[in-house]
């Protein structure tokens, strides 16, 4: 095998997504919740830039984008937090089960 | 070869990394395995040959914004109380499910795309040179416009973080939780 | 159309009434109560003129003819079958027009008089006109889908009239019999409608009554029963025609209906709305005449009817009661009248239309002597009235030349229309018949001079009762006196040159059958005179000594006691409970069900927005995972496979969780909401 083909780095991009999601779908603190979406977030900027190696040389399109998904993170983690730091104030804990005033 | 082993070394290293943020009672557990993980993805962005990327996401990413997540946790959750409720036991199994059966429905889709095959064996990617331009430039191929709505963005997300954020002004008295 | 302005206009005839009944109902409430009998008055005396004005330029210009100046297609069924609804003039209809918008509107201006000060004044002035608006539909109808929409029309005006004081129970329970009772008949009507017009293919009565169709009729059977459907449909017609006009059995309603104001009872119970069986029958008389079953019908249950009320009448000491059942004794004579009448020889049939036009004025007469009398001494019953013929002068005069008319005394116009009946019976053979009317003519003699002469003559009760009696304001003698010049005089108007059906038959005065009758009728005169004009005790020794029988007489014959059993005891257990029960619990039960289910599934549902963002989550996934291997392998049947088997499964949890909701034992979703 001559190195790590695409299928290689997108499989394990796609391992890293669902285990991402299944932490999202079960751990009960928000901020664990948050650190898994990053995961989520990360495997696919990796996607992108797994296709720009192996399919795009010249085009900057995948570099490009996973700095924006880095940049649009970290706008959602910090007004993430933020949110959760005014939950706690009231609440004095982050259950995601607790926070269900959103519903009929 | 090297590459190889390195790919493998540095997924299997994210991998368990990861295990340790979707399982760990300690949230601070979590955090550390965060920043491994991250760790291993900025390793792979650099067998990938994607330099620039590896440096942004060590810095940004992880000095960034996972020191600010440890600093939250710091704040708000005692780090030594291990008695995190989990979730029930249906909704593990139902979530691994959904997830088992995702993952293999992903794999199954990119063994059967088929992928136009690489010219060559070592492409080159993309240098900083051209990362800089297609950022800086409009037109077409340019990403100005995404690059002035995402400062737009973060500014926004820094005044609504603020505005969140901010201790609950009461008559008198300094607030009672002082950030 | 037919270039007499009155009767191409006839339409206004029935039309001003109704727009009466619009106006005073909608329109003037606020307004005085006499400008509302002022504006229903207004109509019926201009419908009055325009139906004489057409009677006159009718039997002038066109007489012999049948006119039909105005109709329109109110219901198309085919291009060929349609319902018409308009205006037909002949004899028979101007005839009524004549004789309804005559007494309506002497009526209208009597109850001005009798209900003054009442709370419900412009009520019933507006129904007065609703109910002519309705009579003079029917009368003018030129189809039989037209004359059952007056029919019914005609049934509400007077179960609205009847109930006029609806306060009283007995009132309302009244209003309820007749309605009922006439409902009931008219079902008979309307399957005999049906079944005409089906074999017939037509509605309108120029179609009906034309010998071809006539035969045709005759000829064709009814597959299952083997009668001709001449015979079936006219028995069946006949049947909501003895219903209307209070024939026996259905006689039980027009009694109780003498709960209405005593106008309404002149009006509609007496003069005009019961006519309307007989008008009826006359208005088909080519169809009955042609059937013997028919005929026969018409003509045993006429005759029974008479004497059967004649007797009871005898009995009764509501002064009211005794009219009604009179007026039910003279119908049972129109009946007997056309029944007795042939094609060849329809003697019978002029004297039935001739008995109608006197017994409406001298029974409208008597009624509105009755009111002017209960007006004055404030009772109905006869053994708290006497010596009133020195008190009420103008009404003692009138209701002494009704009685007489109705005695059969010559030269008023009741002798001549009853001598007509009498000699119809005789020339036609029916001998029995004949005798049966003889007897009833000097029973009504009777029993009405028993009626005179408790009120007017003898000694009441208590004698006090009549000391402020006087005589009724001239609102209400006005139209006494007036409805008492044709009770003198119609017997001169040679009735049988106007209306008539086949051959022209003048009947001169056979003596051989009106001397028996003018004897008998004496010497019920005479009987009640020497029993009743003089408070003795003789009328009540001889009901003592008749004991039993007596008893069942003045109690109608116990028959108001068995129509209530057979529809408490019988009809209200055995169907109506059942019946209600099913409304109830199925039909109700069907709705509440499904209200029922809507609710819970609503509340299903709303359990599914449980807030809880994990779960919204997995099920937004669960959604991606299920629709890739679905849109990837679209179009193949795996593809549907799994789209349907992921469907299915989630309709089969949202079921499950309704059914635990309604059961309200739902652990999962306790479960979710600990977690």
């Amino acid at each position: 095998m001559n190195g790590p083909t695409l299928e290689h780095y997108l499989v394990f991009s796609a391992l890293l997504f669902c285990l991402g999601l299944y932490g999202l779908l079960t751990r009960r603190n928000l901020i664990a919740m948050l650190m898994c979406t990053e995961l989520v977030l990360n495997a696919a900027a990796l996607n992108f830039v797994a296709f720009h190696h192996f399919l795009y040389g010249g085009d900057a399109t995948g570099p490009v984008f996973a700095i924006f998904i880095i940049a649009v993170a970290a706008a959602e983690a910090a007004i993430a937090l933020a949110i959760f730091i005014a939950l706690f104030r009231h609440k004095r804990q982050l259950d995601v089960a607790d926070a269900t005033r959103l519903k009929l | 070869m090297m590459h190889t082993i390195l790919f493998f070394c540095l997924a299997a290293f994210t991998v368990f990394s990861a295990y340790f943020v979707i399982t760990s009672r300690h949230l601070f557990r979590c955090a550390m395995g965060l920043i491994a993980a991250l760790l291993g993805v900025a390793g792979l962005y650099l067998i990938i040959d994607a330099q620039f990327l590896s440096a942004v996401q060590i810095t940004v990413y992880v000095g960034g914004i996972l020191v600010l997540v440890v600093f939250v946790i710091l704040l708000v959750a005692d780090v030594t109380q291990k008695v995190f409720r989990q979730g029930a036991a249906w909704r593990k199994s139902v979530s691994a499910a959904v997830c088992v059966l995702l993952f293999a429905g992903v794999v199954f889709a990119t063994r059967a795309f088929p992928f136009p095959a690489p010219a060559g064996n070592d492409l080159k990617s993309a240098t900083i040179e051209q990362i800089g331009h297609a950022l800086l430039s409009p037109g077409p191929g340019g990403y100005a416009l995404p690059f002035e709505v995402i400062s737009l963005l973060l500014i926004a997300a820094l005044i609504g973080a603020i505005t969140i954020a901010r201790s609950e002004t009461r008559p008198g008295g300094p607030p009672e939780n002082s950030l | 159309m037919t270039g007499l302005w009155f009767i191409d206009h006839l339409w206004l005839v029935p039309l001003l009434p109704g727009l009466g009944f619009l106006a005073v109902s909608l329109a003037l409430r606020s307004l005085a109560p006499r400008v509302s009998s002022t504006v229903a008055i207004g109509a019926m005396g201009l419908s009055a003129i325009v139906g004489w004005g057409a009677a006159i330029q009718y039997f002038g210009q066109a007489a012999g003819k049948t006119l039909v100046p105005w109709q329109f297609a109110w219901i198309r069924f085919s291009p060929t079958l349609a319902g018409n609804m308009g205006v037909l003039a002949d004899d028979i209809s101007l005839l009524l027009v004549v004789v309804v918008t005559t007494i309506s509107f002497l009526i209208h201006v009597y109850s001005q008089g009798y209900l003054r000060g009442d709370a419900g004044y412009r009520r019933y002035f507006a129904f007065l006109n609703l109910f002519s608006f309705s009579m003079l539909g029917l009368v003018l109808a030129c189809s039989l889908v037209q004359i059952f929409v007056f029919w019914e029309l005609v049934g509400v005006s007077s179960f609205l009239l009847i109930g006029y004081y609806w306060e009283k129970p007995s009132a309302v329970a009244a209003c309820k019999k007749a309605f009922i009772v006439t409902r009931f008949a008219d079902l008979g009507f309307l399957i005999g409608l049906l079944t005409l017009s089906y074999y017939a293919k037509g509605f309108d009565f120029l179609y009906l009554t034309s010998p071809e169709t006539i035969q045709n009729l005759a000829q064709t059977t009814i597959p299952l029963l083997g009668i001709s459907v001449l015979s079936l449909s006219a028995v069946l017609i006949y049947a909501g025609a003895a219903g209307k006009s209070a024939m026996f059995p259905l006689h039980i309603w027009l009694p109780d209906a003498m709960e209405g104001p005593t106008p309404v009872s002149a009006l509609i119970h007496a003069a005009t709305m019961v006519v309307a069986g007989v008008y009826l029958v006359a208005r088909l008389f080519p169809l009955f005449a042609a059937s013997r079953a028919g005929l026969m019908t018409v003509l045993v249950i006429g005759t029974f009817t008479s004497l059967f009320a004649a007797v009871i009448a005898v009995t009764q000491f509501d002064i009211k009661r005794v009219l009604a059942f009179s007026t039910l004794s003279q119908l049972g004579y129109m009946m007997l009248a056309l029944g007795v009448a042939t094609l060849d020889r329809p003697l019978g049939f002029t004297a039935s239309m001739f008995h109608l036009t006197t017994h409406a004025c001298f029974k409208a007469l008597l009624f509105l002597g009755a009111g002017s009398v209960i007006h004055a001494v404030h009772t109905n019953d006869l053994r708290e009235m006497g010596g009133l013929r020195r008190k009420m002068p103008i009404t003692h005069g009138t209701f002494l030349v009704a009685c007489l008319a109705i005695a059969g005394v010559p030269p008023l116009s009741g002798f001549f229309s009853k001598d007509e009946i009498l000699a119809a019976a005789w020339e036609n053979g029916h001998y029995l018949v004949f005798a049966v009317a003889l007897g009833v003519a000097g029973l009504t003699a009777f029993y009405m001079f028993r009626l005179y002469f408790m009120a007017f003559w003898s000694v009441p009760a208590d004698p006090h009762r009549i000391d402020h009696a006087h005589e009724s304001p001239a609102s209400m003698t006005l139209a006494l006196m007036l409805l008492a010049i044709p009770t003198i005089g119609l017997g001169f108007v040679p009735f049988g040159h106007y209306v008539h059906r086949g051959p022209l038959e003048h009947a001169g005065i056979n003596w051989a059958i009106a001397g028996p009758a003018i004897l008998l009728g004496g010497l019920g005169i005479i009987l009640a005179f020497f029993l009743y004009s003089r408070p003795t005790g003789l009328p009540a020794r001889f009901a003592a000594a008749c004991g039993d029988f007596y008893s069942l007489v003045y109690h109608k014959f116990y028959f108001d006691e068995l129509y209530l059993f057979v529809t408490h005891r019988i009809i209200f257990r055995f169907v109506s409970s059942p019946f209600n029960w099913f409304d109830r619990h199925c039909v109700d039960g069907f709705m509440d069900w499904v209200a029922q289910s809507t609710r819970l599934g609503g509340q299903g549902l709303r359990r599914t927005v449980s807030g809880q963002l994990q779960t919204y989550l997995l099920w937004t996934v669960a959604g991606a995972v299920i629709l890739i291997p679905v849109i990837w392998q679209m179009g193949t049947t795996l593809g549907w496979v799994i789209a349907l088997a992921a469907l299915g499964l989630v309709a089969a949890v949202f079921v499950w969780q309704l059914v635990l909701q309604s059961l309200n034992r739902s652990e999962p979703l306790k479960r979710i909401a600990k977690d």
